[in-house]
């Protein structure tokens, strides 16, 4: 009998600003913006409109209608990073 | 700098080395320099632009942020606009007003709650120079003419 191919992409997101990083197991064709807001949430963050939070794979963000099976490719484990921009509130 | 402040800067600056190194950048903290003074050497993802050097002013780490200066060279003045990337909020040369600095925090008072207060859980060093990363390579490397 095959082996069963596991149904889910272990997430782990790690914020400069927190004190551990959010771990937790997505279905793969959770959107990147999905994930976003899993994180956010987990990190006692809320967004209001005056900085703007995005995911980072590879150094590069991740568009946030991306799925994690199109990130991922074959793996089954993905490190993402959270980073920040002011978009309003400076000068 | 009291001594706490002093550990706990040197633990977290370890990653900060790290996530430059990893960009082709470094962390330098040169022996004569004062405590909490550090210098980023921050390589635009851009590898055909030359990196800038930010100048990090900490003073009681990590409760406060840090003073946020670009200088010319590790060590150098910070009063060359052509030292300063054209991002939003960098002002060249006087400050950079945005909530991770202690430049901006002094003059948005305001910033002290809310979503700009500053956040000192996790690895601020690290999460400043992250931020000036992004922020640099959001305007791909691009210095003030």
């Amino acid at each position: 009998m095959p082996d069963k191919q596991p149904l889910s992409i272990k997430v782990t997101v790690t914020f400069a600003a927190a004190e551990k990083p959010y771990h937790h197991d997505f279905d793969p064709t959770e959107q990147i913006g999905a994930v976003l807001d899993a994180a956010l949430a987990a990190f006692g963050i809320t967004s209001d409109g005056t900085s703007r939070y995005y995911l980072l794979h590879d150094g590069a963000e991740l568009a946030s209608t991306r799925t994690l099976d199109e990130v991922a490719g074959n793996a089954r484990a993905l490190h993402l990073r959270l980073r920040t921009e002011t978009v309003q509130g400076r000068g | 700098m009291d001594l706490e402040s002093r550990m706990r800067l040197e633990r977290d600056a370890t990653a900060v080395e790290e996530l430059l190194a990893s960009t082709g950048g470094r962390l330098e903290h040169r022996p004569d320099d004062p405590d909490g003074l550090y210098w980023a050497v921050i390589q635009p993802s851009d590898i055909s632009r030359s990196p800038f050097v930010v100048r990090l002013l900490w003073t009681v780490y990590p409760q406060r942020p840090p003073s946020l200066l670009f200088a010319t060279a590790v060590g150098g003045p910070t009063n060359s606009p052509t030292a300063w990337p054209v991002a939003a909020g960098y002002r060249a040369p006087n400050d950079v007003c945005k909530p991770f600095t202690a430049e901006g925090q002094g003059l948005h008072p305001e910033w002290a709650a809310g979503p700009h207060a500053w956040r000192s859980v996790g690895n601020p060093f690290l999460f400043v120079v992250d931020t000036v990363q992004g922020d640099i390579d959001r305007v791909g490397g691009e210095r003030v003419a």
